[in-house]
């Protein structure tokens, strides 16, 4: 275990050696990883800023039930109590007809139009607040909006906010857009990783070959080469983590004063510690699979002639 | 009689450590380097490989090493048939044999101690162990106190004997050298081979192209001598 630790760590500070051996052309394959990283980093990021952005509405999401005129209050209350205890709902108001009516004369300024009414014909409504989850998903908020509307008391179930459905719709659309994106980039860095892994090789070809010459195997060979492609990848994510901060920290104050301007509390968040991780990773996890790749198909030119 | 035979023959082949059979090489570009070649060595045995430039010594031996394969014929090599040895068993095949190159093929950006250490390296050898092996194999061909230098600053006599060490520190049974001593002059020539001499005495077998005759004469040991690829002369000069 100590013998294989060590090996290890010999071969990853030799890779860090091979790196540093050439800096000009490591900090360029590595400035233009960690480009094609931040570009998606950058919009995965700013995709989450407007998803929050746009929950900062969705807060305020309620879905209005209008029940049938039989309904009581009494009846209305209990349904309110069971639909409390729905998991997709948050909370639940209810609005009896004279509350109703009160609003609707003082809105509407035909206070002695609807003073002359004998009865109120306004139903019993209840206002349901869905959970934030169910409000950022379109799907499960029409879903929602739906059962509801099927319970036999509610005559009429409805959405206020139709047009945040068509921004969490759009936003669907470019978050894949993003993804496309990332996977195109993400090739262009496994490219990238490639060609400085086959200069390598090329550089160190006599090497590889007294290498063979004297009994490694494959496997000894490659293991360098991995290291080599994990830690540009791995360098590359840093950088792209770092130039995702500076371009935020840039546009930060600007955003937050524009949208205080508008009244709204709202300030951007760089990536979170999670999404970081995981392009570091994924530029890691390319680096290494894109040596692998083309290591198996270089070290075929040191096999036996025929 | 039959049984002795028998036993006799079994005996015989466990001591054969090369054995070629109808061998020709064809390199890709349609040269036949090697034509029907058969020879066996034992172990144990020294023997010359001699020849003139061009009459296939190198490439015999890179047929030994598995670094071509023969185009005909059948390669035996330490009880392994080198046309059935798999691709990924070859690394483990070449550990048992030590090699020695007329352009040493050192690794320049590493130390003498490095280059030694190398086969024990690749083989996962132990790293207690390592030091007190590639000491005993400086040790052997005189170079202990160059271990931290590169193989650039030592003499090419030099740079050969950190080869030579580095082909024997893993202890292999046979140690393949191709005109070691090309390009050196006759006294450090004499040096190189009497290593090889006395790895020989202490039971390595020992394969060497050289087109020096004078060695061979010196040695004493059996030849074979290549001519245009054809094997032309199998001689045992034994004093
Ligand atoms: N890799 C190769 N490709 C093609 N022809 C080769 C190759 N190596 C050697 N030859 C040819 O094979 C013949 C034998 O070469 P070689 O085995 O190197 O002879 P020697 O070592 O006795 O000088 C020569 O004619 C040489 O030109
Ligand atoms: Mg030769």
């Amino acid at each position: 275990m100590l013998v294989w630790l060590t090996r290890h760590l010999q071969t990853l500070v030799g890779a860090l050696g091979d790196l540093s051996r050439s800096p000009f052309s490591s900090i360029l394959s590595i400035s233009v990883i960690a480009i094609a990283l931040a570009l998606p980093g950058g919009l995965f990021a700013a995709l989450e800023n407007i998803n929050k952005f746009t929950s900062e509405f969705e807060h305020g999401a309620k879905i209005s039930l209008f029940l049938a005129p039989q309904v009581s209050v009494k009846q209305a209350t209990e349904l309110q109590q069971s639909i409390q205890q729905h998991a997709s709902i948050k909370l639940v108001e209810l609005i009896t007809p004279d509350q109703a009516m009160e609003e609707f004369k003082s809105r509407s300024g035909l206070q002695n139009a609807l003073n002359s009414l004998t009865s109120n014909p306004l139903p019993v409504v209840l206002l349901a607040y869905p959970k934030d989850e169910i409000a950022r998903s379109a799907e499960k908020l029409a879903r929602l909006i739906d059962e509801l509307g099927k319970l036999k008391q509610v005559e009429l179930s409805q959405f206020d906010l139709e047009w945040i459905k068509r921004l969490t719709a759009l936003l669907e659309l470019v978050t894949r857009a993003v993804w496309i994106i990332a996977f195109i980039l993400g090739l262009g860095v496994f490219l990238v990783i490639g060609n400085t892994i086959r200069l390598a090789i090329t550089n160190r070809q006599e090497e590889i070959r007294i290498i063979k010459l004297i009994g490694g195997t494959d496997a000894f060979v490659r293991r360098s080469f991995l290291y080599s492609g994990m830690l540009q990848g791995l360098l590359g994510g840093l950088l792209a983590l770092l130039i995702i901060f500076l371009l935020f920290s840039f546009i930060s104050a600007p955003t937050s004063s524009l949208s205080s301007m508008y009244g709204i509390a709202f300030s951007l968040d760089p990536l979170h510690f999670l999404p970081s991780l995981l392009l570091v990773s994924s530029g890691a996890l390319i680096g290494w699979l894109s040596a692998r790749v083309t290591v198996g198909v270089y070290l075929r030119q040191f096999e036996p002639g025929k | 009689m039959l049984e002795t035979s028998l036993r006799l023959c079994s005996i015989k082949k466990t001591k054969m450590l090369i054995e070629f059979s109808n061998v020709s090489k064809r390199y890709p570009e349609g040269h036949e380097a090697l034509r029907d070649i058969s020879f066996v060595i034992e172990k144990g045995e020294m023997v010359f490989l001699a020849g003139h430039s061009g009459a296939g010594k190198s490439t015999l031996l890179r047929l030994v090493t598995l670094i071509e394969h023969a185009t005909r014929g059948q390669v035996i090599v330490n009880g392994q048939n080198l046309g059935r040895l798999k691709r990924r068993k070859i690394p483990y095949f070449r550990r048992q044999i030590g090699m020695v190159f007329q352009d040493h093929k050192l690794l320049h950006n590493l130390s003498v101690f490095d280059n030694v250490a190398l086969p024990l390296i690749v083989s996962g050898f132990h790293p207690r162990d390592l030091r007190r092996r590639v000491h005993a194999a400086l040790d052997k061909v005189g170079l202990l106190n160059r271990d931290r230098a590169k193989p650039i600053t030592l003499s090419g006599g030099e740079q050969q004997r950190v080869g030579i060490a580095r082909a024997v520190v893993n202890r292999p049974s046979l140690l393949v050298a191709d005109e070691p001593t090309g390009n050196l002059d006759a006294g450090l020539s004499d040096e190189i081979f009497d290593l090889f001499h006395d790895f020989n005495y202490h039971g390595v077998t020992v394969l060497v192209a050289t087109h020096d005759l004078r060695h061979i004469e010196r040695l004493g040991k059996r030849s074979l001598t290549l001519s245009d690829g054809r094997m032309v002369l199998q001689a045992n000069t034994a004093a």
